[in-house]
């Protein structure tokens, strides 16, 4: 296997490696297909599903037919058709608010561990705060205040993670400040901004991607707890989480339009975090 | 470990601060007209602004932050403003009844945890490890209302013999009614089991490659007497210490527990305050949520130092 001398001082796998030995990861791969899976839901949502998601079109709280694949919901809508388009609105935020938040955490985590001194005292003492403080209070709060959309749910998601990025890339960071490669470019004379762009960022891409996938897992969890406390996307698009919400006390008439959301959700996230799994099982030296 | 601990204590009231700011600058953005909600749509003009007046809401925001900080370190934390009642007594019994949940919850989570992470570490890639680490997976990445909604399905509706709802009359206390209390015992346990088995099974493996244990196996011992004696106890140091650490996945998921059920914690207060724009008992609320996983994890960090002496060298 080809490795990489890593900065630690152990051999690494690189990326081609690692996506190869993902490959052979049972698991992993049962992963990768569920997700796939969704993102095809997703992606032919309009061709696919046989109802328009908002619309009243059949008798409420049916279980499935011919007609109504997975029933319908307490208001008559197709469970089915709400099922698919709200893969579009998990798989569009979670993706969003992580990709927010690794920039502004790995932006905060390299200043801080390259500057060092008193500005890096200053906000890794408030980050560290931050971490401490419990993650559904911050996304209440937040939600609270703006009122619950799609905006503020990334909104809430991202500035949750954002400490914990920061943290990962500032230990990295730290060990690197006094490498040659540093010393040199420091040397030549180049501007802060190279020297963390162009020398320090690539070493933190590792550790940036396993993390990536890992909070991907965690902000779908998170988008569908909120959907789930009527904090998410507001009614009437379709929305995982707030299709349980509603469908919940209806749980003794009929249990499809709750339990298929809800079996959907948790099948998303297990399948992100069997692909971390083996991908972390994977870049292990 | 004195040292430690004053060492420890400027980050701790540096949490409670940063906390508390957040909180007040969160609920204090709500856009609500404090004294319009209390009096109604139809109240004049003039006794609104005088109750705002008499509430402080007019004041800036620098002062009233002084003002709430102050009153709520002399234990006033004002009134609810939807309920009309002191927050003080409201947020503690409710807090109780979070406590009793959490308490229950941990009560099933421990023994079952340990014992899977136990067994998955020793049998490290072979089947009865393979088992339970997806298990573990599963459990973990499945979101707590998710669990809910299925153990609703099946002992609510289809059997039929547990409460779907954890409501309680009045101010009865949730240990009077012990069946009301297991859906959402079970339902904590089942997401963090989890998490914590893995945790167990990554310290076993550690602590069973380490050359103490290779030493006593030289030596001759038993399986049993190296896994009871030797390892367990220095295993047991990781999975403790990430138990407290993570207080505030524990919150989480009460939070969305008492929402799923109906339980009269704090967390279904706060989402309901949230709803109802009732600041001093989000306030309030958050604060003590806050405070509780700020404590915990001062403890964990200690407790971590006694446990493991050569971090405390390292840290102070």
């Amino acid at each position: 296997m080809r490795t990489l001398q890593h900065f630690s001082g152990g051999a690494v796998p690189l990326l081609p490696a690692i996506l190869r030995r993902l490959g052979r990861s049972k698991a992993g791969l049962l992963g990768a297909a569920i997700v796939l899976f969704w993102v095809l839901a997703a992606l032919l949502a309009p061709w696919v599903a046989p109802y328009p998601p908002n619309n009243l079109v059949g008798p409420a709280t049916q279980g499935p037919s011919t007609l109504f694949w997975l029933g319908t919901d307490d208001l008559g809508r197709d469970v089915l058709s709400r099922l698919l388009w709200g893969t579009r609105s998990v798989l569009l935020l979670a993706p969003t608010a992580v990709l927010i938040a690794e920039i502004i955490g790995a932006a905060i985590g390299l200043a801080s561990g390259y500057l060092g001194g008193l500005f890096d005292q200053v906000i890794m003492r408030l980050n560290d705060a931050l971490i401490a403080f419990p993650t559904i209070l911050l996304y209440l709060l937040i939600i609270a205040a703006l009122g619950p959309s799609r905006v503020n749910v990334v909104l809430a998601i991202a500035t949750a993670s954002i400490p914990g990025i920061a943290r990962i890339v500032r230990g990295v960071v730290v060990s690197l400040r006094k490498r040659g490669f540093v010393l040199s470019a420091q040397m030549r004379g180049e501007s802060l901004w190279y020297i963390l762009a162009i020398e320090l960022l690539p070493n933190v891409r590792r550790p940036l991607l396993v993390d990536t996938l890992l909070r991907l897992g965690y902000a779908t969890f998170s988008i569908g707890t909120l959907g789930f406390l009527g904090l998410g996307a507001p009614p009437p698009d379709p929305d995982w989480g707030g299709m349980v919400n509603s469908g919940v006390r209806w749980l003794s008439v009929s249990a499809w339009m709750t339990a298929v959301p809800a079996i959907a959700l948790a099948s998303l996230v297990v399948a992100i975090n069997l692909i971390a799994d083996a991908f972390e099982e994977g870049a292990r030296p | 470990m004195l040292r430690l601990t004053l060492l420890r204590l400027p980050f701790f009231a540096l949490t409670i601060a940063v906390s508390s700011v957040l909180i007040f600058l969160a609920s204090e953005v709500l856009p609500v007209n404090v004294g319009r909600n209390m009096l109604g749509m139809f109240a004049p003009q003039q006794a609104v602004d005088a109750l705002n007046h008499q509430l402080g809401t007019d004041l800036p925001l620098v002062e009233r932050y002084g003002r709430w900080i102050g009153k709520a370190v002399s234990g006033d934390l004002g009134n609810s403003t939807s309920q009309h009642l002191p927050v003080g007594p409201l947020i503690l019994r409710r807090a109780g009844n979070s406590a009793v949940l959490a308490l229950a919850g941990l009560s099933l989570i421990l023994p079952f945890a340990l014992v899977l992470g136990t067994i998955a570490g020793l049998t490290a890639g072979r089947a009865p490890d393979r088992v339970i680490s997806l298990i573990s997976l599963i459990l973990t990445s499945t979101p707590e209302f998710v669990v809910g909604v299925l153990l609703l399905l099946v002992f609510a509706v289809h059997w039929r013999i547990l409460p779907g709802s954890s409501a309680l009359i009045g101010a009865a206390s949730p240990l009077s009614v012990p069946s009301k209390l297991v859906l959402p015992a079970v339902t904590l346990a089942l997401v963090d089991i989890g998490y914590i088995a893995r945790m167990m099974r990554t310290s076993m493996i550690e602590v069973m490659a380490s050359p103490y244990i290779r030493a006593a196996r030289l030596r001759g011992y038993s399986a049993t007497r190296i896994v009871f004696v030797h390892a367990l106890r220095n295993a047991l140091v990781t999975p403790v210490t990430v138990i407290m650490m993570h207080v505030n996945w524990l919150i989480g998921g009460i939070v969305v527990i008492e929402a799923i059920y109906a339980y009269p914690g704090l967390g279904q207060l706060m989402l309901s305050a949230a709803a109802a724009k009732d600041v001093p008992v989000l306030e309030a609320g958050a604060l003590l949520f806050a405070l509780v996983a700020a404590i915990t994890q001062l403890l964990a960090d200690l407790l971590q130092a006694w446990l493991q002496p050569r971090l405390r060298s390292a840290a102070a």
